[in-house]
């Protein structure tokens, strides 16, 4: 597989505060990448690093298979943090002042501004703008030159709902029909489930976990998850598949077994202690993305 | 590096402060002007191209405000966080520098010369163009004027990248040609009598009225500007990378 992003045990020091420890994440071509982590986690850090706004502490990363390579970011666009616009420039003119700096031409100026949602912006200056209209200009920046891989910190925030929707549509588009690897930072997961295709979850600067969408999903469908004491893990899936036998049934771990779909868990737990499995734990899922990431993230089970 | 002077150009062109600080400029330039020209009389004359070039050379006020300028450019980059843009897109730290140094070293230089020019023109009217006596001293005097502009405003600008605040940025810009005189002050307070003059920027100025046939002392004027200018962009380089950028 092709990455668009590597990072190799990257590190971030503050004094003796550690916000990044050892982090090594693989951002796949033509991929939306979710980075998922609480406040503080060093998420921003980390796309800060990455945006060369700030020098890590120790490891490195490849950025479009370059190391030590800054004239790469010239095919990046970023959203770090609050958008930096000037205040006295109209939407239109900061994206003129922005095309100059960069040496693109100012054609598809309308078109990007159209694409957030800006296109009425008409002669008023930023100062004038909603925190929404600032956060969409600000993405506009960032869309200048059809970058081939967009870094987002947090875009959505300040949307309104129809802002967020239309943000999300805009960005599958990009990357459906441009191929543009997208990494964006975000609290909401609603949102971000429906976006993404891999994510990283961050916690306390380390790395917890890195998977795909399949693997989330898998995880989080509908169904009963069975927990048994290990000695009797093949017993109970022999026993699930033969009570079920039209019930995909999976091991997720060395005590846990995932049925996917719907069935009495009272029925299934009666069955299995009578056929003497010893069961610790019964739960039914159903979509519970926010429970998945809450439990990665106070350590909880494995993917 | 064209189109990052291209940008700093239509960013300042949609600058209200800029329009301010050229507004100014020009108020202390017409002033200059009508004292130099109510100085004069016939026995007292102002030649025209004397006068051209005694308003070029001059103008330190002018030049404060266009420190001021600057440092109200890169501090406004910070502030309004359009730094990280620069910085997150790849464009080189030092580039954007050198194009900030370069493109309102530039913009001081033109109103200079228009101004120049201006007092020229009236005092030609009055007095005569004149002849230029000394053309090497001239055109010498005006490359180290150049130097001198290049070196404050790039003061102002690493004073800014540091301070990343356009008041203090300006204000240590001014500071740092000072600070051998300041040293001296301080050693004479001290009772250690010092001589620091041939570090002094202002030892070297050049004016029409030691306007000569030698120039001999252009070769320490050169060096102690370049000296000056070479210390502050690599002060300025060194800061800009080791910055974290907010």
């Amino acid at each position: 597989m092709e990455y668009i992003l590597q990072t190799d045990n990257l590190s971030k020091v503050y004094g003796t505060k550690t916000v990044l420890d050892r982090v090594s994440i693989h951002v796949p071509k033509k991929s939306i990448y979710g980075l998922v982590g609480k406040n503080g986690a060093g998420k921003t850090t980390l796309m800060r690093i990455i945006c060369g706004l700030t020098q890590q502490s120790q490891g490195s990363y490849a950025l479009m298979g370059k190391t030590n390579d800054d004239a790469v970011r010239k095919n990046m666009g970023m959203l770090i943090e609050k958008p930096g616009i000037y205040e006295h420039m109209t939407a239109l003119e900061n994206l003129h002042y922005f095309s100059l700096l960069l040496s693109i031409q100012p054609q598809d100026h309308h078109r990007i501004l159209e694409m957030v949602g800006l296109q009425n912006a008409g002669k008023k200056k930023a100062s004038q703008f909603s925190l929404g209209m600032k956060q969409r200009l600000g993405i506009a920046i960032a869309l200048l030159g059809n970058p081939d891989f967009l870094i987002l910190d947090e875009p959505i925030n300040g949307l309104d709902p129809e802002g967020v929707y239309e943000m999300r549509k805009m960005l599958e588009t990009l990357n459906r029909e441009h191929g543009t690897t997208i990494m964006i930072a975000s609290h909401i997961l609603s949102e971000l489930h429906k976006l993404a295709t891999d994510y990283a979850i961050i916690d306390g600067g380390h790395l917890i976990d890195e998977f795909s969408k399949d693997t989330l999903e898998s995880a989080c469908s509908s169904g009963v998850q069975v927990t048994v004491e290990p000695e009797y893990l093949q017993d109970a899936k022999t026993l699930i598949t033969s009570r079920y036998p039209d019930v995909p049934c999976e091991i997720l771990s060395k005590q846990s077994l995932q049925l996917h779909e719907k069935i009495d868990p009272a029925d299934l737990n009666q069955f299995l202690v009578e056929n003497k499995v010893r069961v610790c734990g019964l739960r039914t899922n159903d979509e519970d993305i926010e429970r998945f990431f809450v439990e990665k993230l106070s350590g909880g089970r494995a993917v | 590096m064209k189109n990052l002077i291209r940008g700093h150009i239509y960013q300042l062109k949609k600058d209200r402060f800029f329009y301010g600080c050229l507004a100014l400029s020009c108020a202390f330039l017409v002033v200059s002007i009508r004292l130099s020209l109510s100085l004069a009389s016939a026995s007292n004359p102002v030649m025209g191209i004397e006068g051209l070039f005694d308003t070029f050379f001059g103008g330190d006020i002018v030049l404060y405000i266009f420190m001021l300028l600057t440092a109200n450019t890169v501090a406004e980059a910070y502030r309004s966080g359009v730094m990280k843009n620069i910085v997150g897109r790849g464009i080189k730290k030092k580039q954007y520098y050198l194009s900030i140094v370069l493109t309102e070293s530039a913009a001081y230089v033109l109103v200079m010369l228009i101004g120049g020019i201006v007092m020229g023109v009236i005092a030609g009217s009055r007095f005569g163009m004149g002849a230029i006596a000394y053309p090497g001293y001239y055109a010498l005097a005006v490359i180290a004027r150049i130097l001198f502009v290049i070196a404050h405003i790039s003061f102002a600008l690493t004073m800014t990248v540091c301070t990343r605040n356009a008041i203090a940025g300006a204000v240590f810009g001014i500071v740092i040609p000072n600070v051998p005189k300041i040293l001296e002050m301080v050693l004479g307070f001290l009772k250690i009598p010092a001589d620091l003059n041939f570090i002094k920027i202002s030892t070297y100025t050049p004016s029409v009225y030691a306007a000569s046939n030698d120039l001999s002392s252009f070769f320490p004027c050169f060096a102690v500007l370049c000296g000056y200018l070479i210390l502050s962009v690599f002060a300025g380089f060194k800061l800009l990378k080791r910055q974290d950028i907010k």
